[in-house]
């Protein structure tokens, strides 16, 4: 029986997971090269971007992480945790199939569930002292730049102290993949004005940037008293520039509002009165907003609404995926404007957990951590013989 | 248009045909509007104007052999029809995946050959869906693809693993050790049988009760013959590649003997592939080497990971921060790292 041609089981491994191609790889010296290559893992990418296939939903918790497949809601997996203990992590933003952690402010990293890679970044200092700033008000981004092909991550932290200018300064940085660096970022003035004016206070979740239009997006609320109007930020990656963005004049007073992104459009959820969230949407970038939907609670299944985040359509578009108060998944029937429990089984409902969704993909590669792979050998040698063998070796050769 | 052109005379032959002769040489016809849908097919009678007579066949790609070719027309046949609707054509496309592994590769491959894309793209996503639940071996099995990679490539591959001359070594060293375990293996068998009588019984008694290092004769001859081994290799450029089969059979002898406690979590898929790595045989023979020499040794081996460790750190542009050796850290303790005390 004649083989099968490479290009024919590249066609079959294109439309595999990222998980099982890791897998593929260790098969024989042509699968190993061919899933290596960056060229393969690019039309990987781009047809699950494509076909939205293999779409994973990622449940972050301490230093749990758990994937589970949309459309097998049943298995639950389990990732290790790529980082070491200590610390509490926190995921923040997803895209292309990496996700950001953060332990602390100053210690981030790029992270593929898929494969495992883990990108640590550089440790970045903030300028302001530590007693200056609150931890939990950190802004954070990460995102691909399609201007650069790059994947970026910013950072933004206000010190709660004034300056002389009295203003409450802002430290924005940029880290770029490919140069693998982090950068400071100088504000126009205007801009400046605008964000040192008041200290702000983020609250849940509302310090991870929101990608759209190549941007990243926070709030920046209101408080009454203090802060007069709401503040759309928005972080352009190509130009790496902090800009405002317009948003319709109703919901500068809103007390409680929330951004998130749906199939690449941004929303804004604005919570009246937590018996009901109204739902806008931007359906092109640097175009108008409108009305989306009104989410309100069902007695039985969502009895209230804290925190609502929808995530992705369904595959036949009529239904959105919404993320509730702690990590709870349900489906949003459109027209029958019920929930419907995603029912992920295994899965702890007692913890609070982060969402994201997570695109199925080999960026960053396939090998496993380098820094682990002496530790590793060692390891896997796992007796003092061929240790003692192999420091002979070095002495010899080294 | 020749007079005696015969299927221009027959009457009640309405169609035209294509012939075709697949690879073993038998040639058949075929309805035009079936065979025209095959891209390759088209193009010949298009371009080269073939297949109009039994003379004059079309000569499928070698891939193509009658049985596929039948496959392949009723798919043709079948998707040919302009009036079908979109449920129709899916609903039949599902039947006619079902078909077993060997034939559904078969069918793509023939049908790649053809330059058949719709057809390709349902057997691609057929066999994508096949082979994502099935073991590493199957899914060579089923493309026929070598088991070519290195134990090290499967466990933990690196990029450029040939290249790195750390890495090389390591893998030379690597393979010399397997050959060199084997090797004692078997004299340890050996010894015990034939030579009982160079010896006294208390010595042979303390060899096989104790392993005292200090006294054991066993010791000092594979001691001996580890460094001969070594120099040997260091000599003159060893074989690099080692095979696979050695590799397997220390395993799978070490394999029985202990299986660690893996970590509480349910086991991610690819745990699966990872071959088990037992410590405890090795351990045994662990005691027979000096202690003094063993701290020497772990002191150089640190070393040497330290020295490997923070190279690459460095290639990879990021800033120098202290290695953790932390061996229990995040990966599962698949493999028993008791031993490696001198570690941390």
């Amino acid at each position: 029986m004649a083989t099968l041609p490479m290009d024919i089981i590249n066609d079959v491994f294109l439309r595999l997971p990222a998980t099982t191609l890791v897998r593929c790889r260790a098969l024989s010296k042509p699968c190993f090269s061919l899933i290596d290559s960056p060229d393969f893992a690019t039309s990987h990418l781009k047809r699950t971007l494509e076909t939205e296939q293999h779409l994973m939903i990622l449940l972050q918790s301490d230093r749990l992480l758990r994937t589970v497949r949309v459309d097998s809601p049943d298995k639950l997996s389990d990732v290790e945790s790529p980082l070491p203990t200590g610390g509490f992590t926190e995921v923040f933003g997803s895209v292309n199939g990496l996700i950001g952690l953060t332990n602390s402010p100053v210690d981030l990293s790029i992270f593929n569930p898929s494969t495992r890679k883990i990108h640590r970044l550089p440790i970045e200092p903030i300028d302001f002292p530590q007693h200056s700033i609150t931890r939990e008000y950190v802004f954070y981004g990460l995102g691909h730049d399609s201007a650069s092909d790059d994947y970026k991550v910013v950072r933004m932290v206000q010190c709660k102290r004034k300056d002389g200018d009295g203003g409450y300064p802002f430290e924005i940085k940029v880290f770029s993949l490919k140069s693998n660096r982090w950068k400071r970022i100088h504000l126009r003035s205007e801009v400046q004005i605008l964000v040192t004016n008041s200290y702000y206070n983020l609250t849940y979740r509302s310090g991870n940037g929101v990608l759209a239009g190549n941007s990243f997006h926070w709030i920046l609320p209101r408080s009454e008293g203090y802060i007069e109007s709401n503040t759309i930020i928005r972080f352009d990656l190509a130009s790496e520039a902090l800009g405002v963005l317009s948003f319709p004049e109703v919901l500068y007073y809103e007390d409680y509002m929330d951004i998130a992104v749906l199939d690449g459009c941004l929303c804004l959820m604005c919570y009246g009165d937590f018996s009901r969230v109204d739902v806008w949407i931007l359906r092109e970038y640097g175009g108008k907003w409108s009305k989306f939907i009104t989410v309100v609670p069902t007695s039985e299944t969502v009895v209230s609404l804290e925190f609502v985040r929808p995530m992705i359509y369904s595959k036949d578009r009529r239904k959105i995926l919404f993320e509730i108060n702690n990590g709870k998944l349900f489906w949003f029937d459109l027209a029958s404007k019920s929930f419907e429990a995603l029912g992920v089984k295994g899965y702890d409902e007692g913890r609070p957990w982060n969402v994201e969704i997570v695109v199925s993909s080999l960026v960053l590669g396939c090998k496993g951590d380098p820094r682990r792979a002496p530790e590793k050998r060692m390891m896997q040698k796992g007796n003092k013989r061929s240790d003692d063998f192999l420091s002979k070796g070095f002495k010899l050769k080294l | 248009m020749s007079e005696s052109d015969p299927d221009m005379m027959k009457p009640e032959t309405m169609k035209s045909y294509i012939w075709l002769q697949t690879s073993d040489g038998s040639v058949q016809q075929v309805e035009q509007e079936v065979a025209m849908f095959c891209p390759m097919i088209c193009q010949e009678v298009i371009h080269n104007g073939a297949g109009s007579s039994e003379s004059h066949a079309i000569s499928l790609p070698q891939r193509v052999n009658p049985d596929m070719l039948s496959l392949i027309l009723d798919y043709c046949r079948f998707h040919q029809v302009p009036g079908r609707s979109n449920k129709e054509r899916k609903s039949y496309d599902e039947k006619f995946m079902r078909m077993d592994t060997k034939r559904l590769c078969e069918l793509t491959s023939a049908a790649d050959s053809l330059q058949l894309k719709p057809l390709v793209d349902i057997t691609s996503r057929a066999l994508a869906r096949i082979i994502e639940g099935k073991s590493p071996e199957e899914i060579r099995d089923i493309f026929h693809l070598p088991d070519d990679l290195t134990e090290e490539e499967k466990l933990e591959p690196l990029k450029n693993t040939m290249d790195d001359p750390r890495i090389r070594l390591l893998n030379r060293l690597y393979a010399k050790k397997r050959k060199e375990l084997k090797e004692r293996e078997r004299l340890k068998n050996v010894e015990i049988g034939e030579h009982v009588d160079e010896r006294s019984v208390d010595d042979l008694l303390s060899f096989i009760n104790s392993r005292d290092p200090k006294t054991s004769k066993g010791k000092k001859k594979s001691k001996k013959k580890k460094d001969q081994k070594i120099d040997s290799s260091n000599d003159r450029e060893g074989p690099e590649d080692f095979h696979d089969k050695e590799s397997h059979d220390l395993h799978s002898k070490q394999q029985g003997v202990e299986e660690t406690g893996s970590s509480m979590r349910e086991v991610p898929e690819d745990d699966i592939f990872m071959p088990k790595v037992a410590g405890s045989e090795d351990g045994d023979i662990d005691d027979e080497i000096d202690p003094a020499m063993k701290e020497m040794l772990d002191r150089e081996v640190e070393d040497f990971a330290r020295r490997l460790n923070s190279n690459w750190v460095c290639s990879l542009g990021q800033e120098r921060r202290p290695v953790h050796f932390s061996i229990n850290g995040n990966r599962t303790t698949r493999q028993h790292i008791g031993q490696s005390s001198g570690h941390n």
